[in-house]
């Protein structure tokens, strides 16, 4: 102690201001002490399966499985993934049988409101193996959307989670299906409980904080009969201030922090995590700062210690990200698209990063994407012919979590 | 697990004092994260400062060198890679092997610093 106070006096006294008129930066770590263990899950992404279809070559449509894209798999490897989260829309309930087994025989689908109806290739297990290429000891957040049927969620934590050998609990064994379809290991899943569900997109079909919760509980009670120990995280409002609108009130009877409250009551002994998603956008005429959203984010985290008189429920921040909005002059979305993966950018996904890590409740993050939209850290060309990564140093979105690898 | 904090242990606490530096205010510009790992420290640094690099004095319990850093950083904000472009650049910087206490961090960068105990 003596020594590092006696350091700061003396270089203290050589200190002046830089250049710009900046005092010097005087910064004081202190090692023995630790904020929390390091979990590498902090620095996760998101992957989305709608947007990977274009991962998948040419596969006889009698297989059971995708072959995936040589040079996509080329492009990408060497990214490391602790963390994957696995999105799925919310918006229609898709049965997930119906996306693994042979190509002719899944039906077509609609992936997103913007996807149009048709084949899909890339499911359920091309996902799994995606994933598993990159990285084979990564973990998963795995999105349930709590409209689908609890039997088949219950089959779904089966198929992923349990080793092919454990006796099955009803007459398929969804193990070992998923064993014979060359995912042999199970994985480590935490599971999120519904995404955006009052979000502009699925709100018609969660009418209430209420209807919600009970959806909830029924996924709750299907996971945990196949996986006694399942985690789970609940999602906090997708309203988190900078798209409130008046109309939210009108219809929920209650503000976007009830949503969260209203969980933390009724489920709160049940879930590990509850999620956020916040995004900088430019509503403010610049970015809206990480220190408004840090500050938005502690309003749940002492309604988690208010409400649950404890600590143990932790933020799952499972989107995170530049949102480009249109400026004036510009005529389209997309001309904005590069805000996500500029210096700027980067540089306020890089803060976020840092205020995560430094967060003792914030236990897991996802970025937000490892292919979808804006977001990508490799983009296709319009022909869909070819795929670049944005450069040979990655430099992309999460550009400034793979600085680190 | 990304290769340079493979052997990471845990987070710890970061104190900064200078302009700028308070991470709740909106005017705030600089964030630092220190993650211990079993040979050191990485410092995880984010200088959002458009135009002025900022003069960092380090001080922690033990005493580290500085192994190498590695700063991510383009000539305007507004700079970016595409295919054809590449105004984002990394550059990779070699350390020293007296006990680390100081380093200039260029303006719009992103910097990890990797430190050995000494």
């Amino acid at each position: 102690m003596i020594r590092s106070l006696l350091s700061i006096f003396l270089l203290a006294g050589t200190i002046s201001a830089g250049a710009h008129g900046l005092s010097p930066v005087i910064m004081t770590v202190d090692e023995t002490i630790a904020i929390k263990p390091w979990d590498p899950g902090i620095i996760g992404i998101t992957f989305d399966q709608a947007s990977d279809q274009s991962l998948v070559s040419k596969t006889d449509a009698a297989s059971s499985v995708s072959a995936l894209r040589d040079d996509i798999l080329s492009l990408v490897r060497g990214f490391s993934i602790d963390l994957a989260r696995c999105t799925v829309h919310t918006t229609t309930s898709m049965p997930w049988k119906d996306r693994i087994g042979p190509l002719r025989q899944r039906p077509p689908q609609k992936l997103t409101p913007w996807d149009t109806l048709g084949p899909k290739d890339f499911g359920i297990v091309e996902q799994l193996n995606y994933i598993r290429h990159l990285d084979r000891r990564v973990k998963m957040a795995w999105i349930i959307n709590p409209l689908d049927d609890p039997n088949d969620v219950a089959d779904l934590a089966e198929f992923l989670c349990v080793a092919s050998t454990v006796k099955p609990r009803g007459a398929v064994n969804w193990a070992a299906r998923r064993a014979a379809l060359g995912v042999i290991e199970p994985f480590d899943v935490v599971w999120e409980l519904g995404n955006e569900s009052d979000g502009s997109e699925n709100s018609e079909r969660f009418p209430s904080f209420q209807f919600y919760i009970e959806r909830c509980q029924l996924m709750i009670r299907a996971v945990r009969s196949v996986l006694p120990k399942a985690k789970f995280a609940a999602q906090a409002s997708s309203m988190q201030g900078h798209v409130y609108k008046p109309e939210y009130k009108a219809k929920y009877g209650g503000t976007w922090e009830e949503f969260h409250r209203t969980v933390l009551r009724e489920i709160g002994d049940d879930i590990d995590y509850i999620t956020t998603h916040t995004y900088f956008g430019k509503s403010g005429g610049g970015y809206l700062p990480g220190s408004w959203w840090e500050n938005r984010q502690d309003r749940i985290i002492n309604d988690i210690k208010s409400i649950t008189g404890a600590n143990r429920i932790k933020i799952y921040n499972s989107e995170y990200g530049v949102w480009p909005e249109k400026r004036p002059g510009q005529t389209t979305w997309q001309q904005e698209w590069y805000a996500t993966h500029s210096l700027a950018g980067c540089l306020a996904v890089g803060d976020w990063i840092v205020r995560n890590i430094n967060n003792p409740d914030v236990a897991i993050a996802t970025m937000h994407c490892f292919t979808s939209g804006p977001w990508g850290v490799y983009k296709h060309r319009t022909t869909m012919k070819r795929v670049k990564r944005y450069d040979a140093h990655r430099i992309a979105p999460g550009s400034s979590i793979f600085l680190l690898s | 697990m990304k290769r340079d904090i493979a052997d990471a242990v845990s987070v710890a606490p970061v104190r900064l004092s200078g302009d700028r530096t308070d991470s709740r205010a909106n005017d705030g510009t600089l964030t630092v994260s220190c993650i211990k790992t079993v040979s050191g420290l990485v410092l995880f640094i984010i200088n959002q400062e458009p135009d002025a690099e900022r003069e960092i004095v380090f001080t922690a319990k033990e005493r580290y060198t500085l192994d190498s850093w590695r700063s991510l950083s383009g000539k305007t904000l507004e700079s970016h890679n595409e295919d054809t472009r590449k105004e984002i650049t990394v550059e990779e910087h070699s350390g020293a092997e007296h006990a680390f206490q100081k380093i200039f961090i260029p303006a719009k960068s992103i910097c990890a610093l990797f430190l050995k105990k000494r």
